[in-house]
C-alpha cells in the first residue's frame, strides 16, 4: 500500500516538472515572438526598435505583397507610407505603419552665376524666372547641382 | 582715395559668396475628397543654412479660395531650424471636374529686415508645399503606376503593378497583363497576375512573376494592360535582366616566378544581349598597411553578346614578397561596373586571386535552415512533452482505479 503511494508521489512529481516543462517552453515561444516597439526618425534615417528579431520587413503596402528584408535596425528610406514587422526565430511581429514626409530643400549659391543643390529626400521640379517671365524649367534630382548663369528667381516644388 | 575704396568696395562684392537655402516639408499632402471637408494641415519650414531670414507665404492653385493660411509672414534667427506652421482646407460642397485637383503653398525667402529694405532685388528663392486633392471619376476609374519591376537574383522577374481605383464605383475584377519584348522588338513573354478587387479609393498591387532564368541579360520594356470589369488601361515600362552584364569566370597567372612580370589572364563572360564595350579588368592589391602596392590594369576590350573573351593584364613583382594580399577588383564597361574585394596569394611560383564567387546567398541560407531547425525542434518538443503528459496521466488514473 505504502509502496503504491510512494508511485503515486512519485509520478505525481514527474507530471508537475513535465508541466512546468511544457509551460516554460510554451511561456518562452510566447516571450520570444517578435515584438515592434517604435520607430524613430533622425538625420534622414529611419531606427527600427523591437524585440527577439534579426530582421525587418518593410512595405509600402499592408498587404506585405513585395516586402524588403533589411537585417539592420537603421536604413535609408525614401518619402512615402511605409509598413512594417519584426522577424525572429519565432515568428513575426504585428504590423506596424509609419510614414516619411518629403521634404523640399534646396541650397542657392550665388557667386558670379547661381548653383542650385538638391538636399531635400525628393526629385525637385525648378522653375527660373527673370522678370515675371518664366526662362527655364527643370528637374534636379536628390544630391544634384545645377548651375545657371544669371542672377534669376527660383521656384521650387516636389516633382511628379 | 575715394576711387580706391569705390573700386576695392565694387571687387568685394563680386568676391562675396551669397548662399541661401529654404526647405518645406511636406513637399506634398495628398487627399481624397469628401464634400464640405474642413482639414488642418500642418507643414514646416526649414531653415538649413541656419541663417537669420524672413519667409513670406502666398497661396495658389485652383483651390485657393479653399485654402486660409494662418499666417503670411514669419521672421527666423539663425538659432531657428524649422519653424510649424498650418493651414486651413475648406472644401466647397462639389467639384464639378472630377480628377487631380491642387492647391501651393508658396514660402519665398526675404531678408530679415524686409519690412525696413523695401524693394528686394536679385535672386529669390521659393518653395512650395503642394495639396493634391483627388476628386473621384464617376464609375471606375484605375490609374497605373508600374514603377516596380525587380529583376530578382535567383532569375525571376517580379512586376508589381501599383493600382488605384479612382472612381467612385468599386472594381470587381482587374487583372493585369503583361508583354515583355526583348531590345530587338520581339514578343519574349506574356504574364498575367491574379485577378483583384479593388474597393473605390483603394491602392494595391497587381503581382506576375516571369521566371526568366533561360532568358539573356539585357535590356527589355513590357507593355501593360490592365482590364477591369469590362474597360482597360496601359502603361509601358523599360527594365533590364541581368546583374553583372560581364562575369569574371576565372583569373589564372601561369608561368609565374616571383620577382618577374606575372601575366593575369581573365576569362570574362558577357551575358548580355548586346555588345560590350570599353571593358577593362582593373586590380589594386594593398599592402599590409592598406597602402596601394600595385594598380594592374588591362588593355580595354570589346566582348560580343553572350560570348566569352580573355582579359590580359601584367603585373611587375620586383620587390614583392610572398603572403597574402588585400585586393580590389574592378571590371568596369560602357554599361556600368562591377567590383568585388578579393584576396591574393603570392608564392615563389604562384599567383591565386581568390574571393570571386560571392557568398551571400550560402549565408542566408544557412540562416533560414537555422530558424527552420529551431521552430521544428520546438515544436517536436513541446509535442513530446503533451505526450508525455496525456500518457502519464492515463497511467496514474489507471493507478488510483
Amino acid at each position: 500500500m505504502k509502496n503504491k503511494k510512494d508511485k503515486i508521489k512519485r509520478a505525481t512529481k514527474v507530471f508537475l516538472v513535465e508541466a512546468m516543462v511544457f509551460l516554460i517552453i510554451v511561456g518562452a515561444i510566447l516571450f520570444l515572438t517578435p515584438k515592434i516597439i517604435g520607430v524613430n526618425q533622425e538625420d534622414k534615417l529611419t531606427f527600427f526598435k523591437f524585440t527577439n528579431a534579426y530582421a525587418i520587413l518593410i512595405d509600402d503596402n499592408p498587404e506585405f505583397s513585395s516586402p524588403e528584408k533589411i537585417n539592420e535596425k537603421t536604413t535609408k528610406l525614401g518619402p512615402g507610407e511605409y509598413y512594417w514587422r519584426a522577424v525572429g526565430l519565432f515568428g513575426e511581429s504585428e504590423t506596424g505603419n509609419f510614414s516619411i514626409d518629403s521634404e523640399v530643400v534646396i541650397s542657392m549659391d550665388v557667386d558670379e552665376g547661381t548653383t542650385l543643390k538638391n538636399k531635400g529626400n525628393v526629385p525637385a521640379r525648378v522653375v527660373e524666372s527673370s522678370g515675371g517671365i518664366i526662362t527655364g524649367n527643370m528637374i534636379i534630382e536628390i544630391n544634384e547641382e545645377r548651375e545657371f548663369s544669371n542672377q534669376s528667381s527660383f521656384e521650387v516644388r516636389q516633382n511628379d | 582715395m575715394i576711387k580706391k575704396f569705390f573700386v576695392l568696395g565694387i571687387c568685394i562684392l563680386f568676391l562675396i559668396n551669397f548662399v541661401f537655402a529654404l526647405g518645406i516639408t511636406p513637399g506634398r499632402t495628398t487627399i481624397d475628397f469628401e464634400p464640405n471637408l474642413k482639414q488642418e494641415i500642418a507643414f514646416s519650414v526649414i531653415n538649413s543654412e541656419h541663417k537669420d531670414m524672413a519667409v513670406i507665404f502666398d497661396v495658389r492653385g485652383d483651390l485657393n479660395q479653399s485654402i486660409s493660411l494662418n499666417k503670411a509672414f514669419e521672421e527666423f534667427s539663425a538659432s531657428e531650424e524649422t519653424k510649424s506652421f498650418s493651414y486651413s482646407v475648406d472644401l466647397p460642397s462639389e467639384i464639378e471636374t472630377p480628377g487631380l485637383h491642387t492647391a501651393e503653398i508658396v514660402a519665398i525667402e526675404m531678408p530679415k529686415d524686409l519690412k525696413s529694405a523695401g524693394t528686394v532685388i536679385g535672386s529669390r528663392l521659393a518653395v512650395i508645399s503642394q495639396l493634391y486633392v483627388h476628386v473621384p471619376y464617376p464609375g471606375k476609374y484605375l490609374e497605373l503606376d508600374p514603377q516596380i519591376i525587380n529583376a530578382q537574383e535567383d532569375g525571376n522577374v517580379l512586376f508589381l503593378i501599383a493600382a488605384v481605383n479612382r472612381g467612385d464605383l468599386d472594381i470587381g475584377n482587374a487583372k493585369a497583363t503583361i508583354d515583355v519584348y526583348d531590345s530587338f522588338g520581339e514578343k519574349v513573354a506574356i504574364v498575367e497576375s491574379e485577378q483583384r478587387e479593388i474597393l473605390s479609393g483603394q491602392r494595391i498591387e497587381l503581382i506576375a512573376k516571369w521566371s526568366a532564368t533561360k532568358i539573356n541579360a539585357g535590356d527589355y520594356r513590357v507593355y501593360i494592360s490592365v482590364t477591369y470589369d469590362g474597360e482597360f488601361v496601359d502603361a509601358e515600362k523599360n527594365f533590364k535582366i541581368g546583374k553583372n552584364v560581364l562575369e569574371i569566370q576565372r583569373i589564372e597567372v601561369n608561368d609565374f616566378e616571383l620577382g618577374g612580370i606575372a601575366k593575369f589572364n581573365a576569362l570574362v563572360e558577357n551575358k548580355w544581349s548586346e555588345k560590350i564595350t570599353d571593358a577593362y579588368l582593373n586590380l589594386i592589391v594593398y599592402n599590409e598597411k592598406d597602402q596601394t602596392m600595385a594598380d594592374i590594369k588591362s588593355q580595354v576590350y570589346e566582348v560580343d553578346s553572350l560570348s566569352k573573351t580573355n582579359m590580359i593584364a601584367y603585373w611587375d613583382t620586383v620587390g614583392v614578397k610572398k603572403g597574402n594580399y588585400d585586393g580590389k577588383l574592378f571590371l568596369k564597361h560602357n554599361k556600368g561596373s562591377f567590383d568585388r574585394d578579393v584576396t591574393v596569394r603570392v608564392s615563389n611560383d604562384e599567383i591565386l586571386v581568390m574571393g570571386l564567387s560571392g557568398e551571400v546567398l550560402i549565408e542566408k541560407l544557412k540562416k533560414s535552415n537555422l530558424q527552420m531547425i529551431l521552430i521544428i525542434a520546438v515544436i517536436v518538443l513541446g509535442t513530446l512533452n503533451l505526450l508525455w503528459f496525456i500518457v502519464l496521466r492515463k497511467f496514474i488514473m489507471k493507478r488510483k482505479r
